[in-house]
């Protein structure tokens, strides 16, 4: 007996060390394949599909930032579109399959005269009712896509006999539509009876179309892909902003639909910030058809811009850029001439050699100068000039004298003219400093005792040749005039939002914070001011609504080489044919100055003239009579002349009188209001206004009790 | 234990499942409780589970509703700003023969102080 107690200790003994050994040999496994998967483990190990949940790893998508206006107003937004297809072949080779004896299949589907109940239907009926439901289909087709109902019945029916698994039907349609396709007959069924298929495509809406295209840019949708995005404008400088991050979780499968699997690890796709911008779309659509307008009539003009600046903070309210196409004479922003387009600028420079002279205490606006019949050894005569004896500073300002400026230029900087180019480099006309948009080009001045510099660049230069400004530079230089010397560093974006929170806020900066005293910039003023008072802008801007301080520009485009220029003068084609910039350039209103403002044009080689003080001229007449009709501010301010009695409301009519208000021809707010405040529950029908009640009006009723109403 | 022994055990064991005295034999029945217990706990595990999946079923379903509400505002909204264009406004203004049109003067202001 012991002996068999012995046995089986022994044997029990046997089993709990085999047990033992066991459990000892799989922690030890399991501790090293911990020690492997922390530490030697990599992504690429084929036996890693062995390991993981049967999950499928989905990417999520960030949703692409919005661009705002100033406002808040939506310039840019990212929503899906989709591209509707049919599966032609759904479900034909089911209804032609035949049973063992040759016979159709029978189908089980609802009856049609009775949903609760089903029905058995052969294969070549219900190939029958497929085809004539797609008839109906056809007929929705038509009147959402357009073509005729035929057109589309034949196109389906053709794909269906020949098998074809994926027609496209239409381009791309927005969610609305969508929602109407899927209401179609036989799309209402479903994918695997209809046919239906739904493609969503991640797209980019602009809402104002093409308008600031150039600013705001243009991405064909959120993807990084060759051909989804361009890097214009802002949607291409801070791409890295708007774009958001993607993120990615696991999927499983289960009875009901694909679901997240929490077992493994996921990243939430982070959105896009938004940017909110300093353009103000009003003003920039009112900008875009002043010009478009002008440019429109004059097929002589090539391009032209308009940028508008708040003085104050240097934001950009408006850029427009409108270059004509030379084959089809279409107007669009296809180049930004504002801040790419480097010229010489002509006589809206003379105002920064007027600072320089100024500020140098080399001249007085009242100070004279001989005339010499407009004659400087070494330059053509000025024929504005002949006869003249005389002429004060600021009338040569004022009818923009070439003779008075290369004359002051010559006289009181011939000796040392690198003192004014360094000035012109204090106003910031000699560099490209940081912008928000991609292709702000570097403007050109000339170095004295170089190979480029002559014995005329002095007096070139004094006139706005020789040198070479962007648009943008000129008017930041006549903003600073406008803010009485502080200069501003024009921006277009004022912060990075997200979910309408501020994240970064960027927002206006000092390029320098005083390139002339206040007396300089108030003398500039009174010079501007006399240009459009009685100078060479008169004509145009004497008369706005807001009173406009600025000066006018024109002149001549050089020839590039492979345009064939004159070999005697770069300005003329072998033709004899020029090229113009038209220039007009200033702020308003002249007093407090709240906006500055360029317009300039470029022409094509011709016989014709274009000014600065006609054309560009107009656009900016336009422009600011535009912003007075729109801006309340400049409204007349309406003051009491006597004292209003106060108001003394009358007691509300409760139910306590008893009778039914009368609510005939009330609209269904002031209807319940009156309703509910007589102490009755209202009931409506319809839209419009009331044009029927029940109980009538002036009918008794208690309090609490039910008035119907009927609105039409 | 010889070989003779294991084929035995095997036997006694392949007949005693078949005889439904298995759990009996291994004497199973003192831990009775322990069993239903443990039952109880798988059960309420895939019971839970198919809760888990059921909730997680429903948040998919409502985020792709969410997901096409926020489509349709977002579409509303673009149709809204491009109806609010100035020169679509006007156009739309034309095209119904109105003789609205632009402001020629700001709107008149009221003294705040009254």
């Amino acid at each position: 007996m012991s002996r068999t107690n012995d046995n089986d200790k022994e044997q029990e003994s046997l089993l709990l060390r085999i047990v033992y050994a066991l459990f000892t040999v799989m922690a030890f496994i399991m501790i090293g394949r911990i020690m492997y998967i922390q530490y030697c483990w990599r992504d690429s190990d084929p036996n890693l599909k062995y390991y993981r949940a049967k999950s499928s790893k989905e990417k999520l998508t960030p949703t692409r930032g919005a661009i705002l206006a100033y406002d808040g107003r939506l310039l840019a937004i990212s929503t899906p579109m989709y591209q509707v297809g049919i599966d032609c072949a759904v479900q034909k080779a089911e209804y032609a399959a035949r049973d063992k004896d040759g016979k159709p299949l029978k189908f089980a589907i609802r009856d049609p005269k009775n949903p609760k109940k089903r029905i058995k239907v052969p294969g070549d009926e219900m190939e029958r009712r497929w085809r004539e439901r797609a008839r109906e289909l056809s007929a929705g087709l038509a009147s959402i896509y357009g073509m005729n109902a035929d057109y589309w019945y034949k196109t389906i029916i053709n794909g269906r006999n020949e098998g074809k698994r994926y027609m496209k039907i239409g381009g791309g349609i927005d969610h609305e539509t969508l929602q109407k396709v899927k209401e179609l007959p036989l799309f209402r069924e479903g994918a695997n009876t209809g046919g239906l298929i739904i493609e969503r495509m991640d797209t980019r809406q602009y809402p104002y179309g093409k308008l600031a295209r150039r600013v705001i840019g243009y991405v064909k949708d959120n993807s990084r892909a060759e051909g989804g995005r361009n890097a214009i404008g802002l949607e291409g400088k801070f791409d890295y902003k708007l774009h958001g991050k993607e993120g990615y979780r696991w999927k499983r499968k289960t009875d009901a639909r694909r679901i997240m699997n929490k077992d493994s690890t996921w990243a939430p796709a982070k959105d896009g910030s938004d940017i909110r911008t300093t353009l103000d779309i009003d003003m920039q659509d009112i900008a875009d058809r002043a010009l478009r307008r002008q440019l429109s009539e004059q097929p002589g003009i090539a391009d032209g811009c308009v940028i508008v600046m708040d003085v104050k903070t240097g934001a950009i309210r408006t850029m427009v850029n409108l270059m004509r196409d030379s084959l089809s004479g279409r107007l669009d922003e296809t180049y930004n001439v504002a801040i790419s387009m480097t010229r010489e600028p002509g006589s809206v420079f003379k105002t920064a050699i007027l600072m320089s002279l100024l500020e140098d205490n080399k001249v007085k606006l009242s100070d004279k100068i001989p005339g010499n019949n407009g004659i400087i050894p070494g330059f053509g005569q000025d024929s504005h000039m002949k006869g003249i004896s005389e002429i004060s500073v600021l009338h040569g300002f004022e009818i923009s004298s070439n003779y008075v400026f290369r004359k002051l230029a010559i006289d009181h900087y011939g000796n040392n003219p690198q003192k004014l180019l360094d000035n012109l480099y204090l106003y910031k006309l000699g560099e490209a400093y940081d912008f928000d948009l991609e292709g702000f080009r570097e403007p050109y001045l000339p170095k004295p005792k170089t190979a480029g510099w002559s014995g005329t660049t002095l007096g070139s230069i004094a006139i706005g040749y020789n040198v070479e400004e962007t648009p943008l530079h000129i008017l930041t230089f006549y903003n600073a005039i406008a803010n009485k010397g502080k200069m501003m560093k024009p921006y277009l974006v004022e912060d990075f939002e997200e979910n309408g929170i501020v994240k970064e806020k960027r927002g206006p900066s000092i390029l320098n914070g005083s390139i002339c005293s206040r007396a300089t910039a108030d003398s500039l003023t009174k010079g501007l001011m006399k240009i459009t008072e009685e100078g060479t802008a008169a004509r145009r801007l004497g008369g706005a609504k807001l009173k406009v301080a600025g000066k006018t520009g024109t002149s001549k485009i050089a020839f590039e080489k492979d345009e064939k220029p004159n070999p005697r003068d770069p300005y003329q084609d072998r033709k004899g044919r020029r090229k113009y910039r038209g220039t007009f350039v200033g702020f308003f209103p002249a007093e407090q100055p709240k906006y500055s403002i360029i317009c300039l044009i470029d022409s094509y080689p011709g016989n014709e003239t274009f000014y600065g003080g006609t054309t560009p001229a107009m656009v900016v007449r336009e422009v600011v009579d535009n912003i007075y009709a729109m801006d309340e501010s400049y409204g007349q301010l309406l003051k009491s002349s006597g004292k209003m009695p106060d108001m003394s409301p009358e007691a509300p009519l409760t139910a306590k009188n008893g009778k039914v208000p009368n609510v005939k021809g009330l609209g269904l707010m002031d209807a319940i209001y009156a309703i509910e405040n007589d102490g009755y529950r209202c009931s409506y029908s319809g839209v419009g206004h009331v044009v029927s009640q029940s109980p009538a009006a002036g009918s008794k009723l208690a309090e609490g009790g039910k008035v119907t109403i009927r609105l039409e | 234990m010889n070989i003779k022994a294991i084929g035995t055990s095997i036997k006694n064991l392949v007949i005693a499942s078949f005889r439904g005295e298995l759990l009996m034999r291994l004497g199973c029945d003192k831990v009775f409780l322990q069993i239903v217990y443990t039952f109880m706990l798988f059960w309420v595990m895939i019971m839970l589970n198919i809760l888990v999946e059921n909730t997680l079923s429903k948040v998919e379903r409502n985020n792709d509703i969410l997901t096409e509400l926020q489509i349709y505002h977002t579409e509303k909204m673009v149709q809204l700003a491009s109806m609010g264009r100035i020169t679509k406004t006007e156009e739309l203004l034309d095209n119904k023969g109105s003789k609205v049109c632009l402001p020629k003067k700001p709107a008149f202001r009221i003294d705040s102080d009254e």
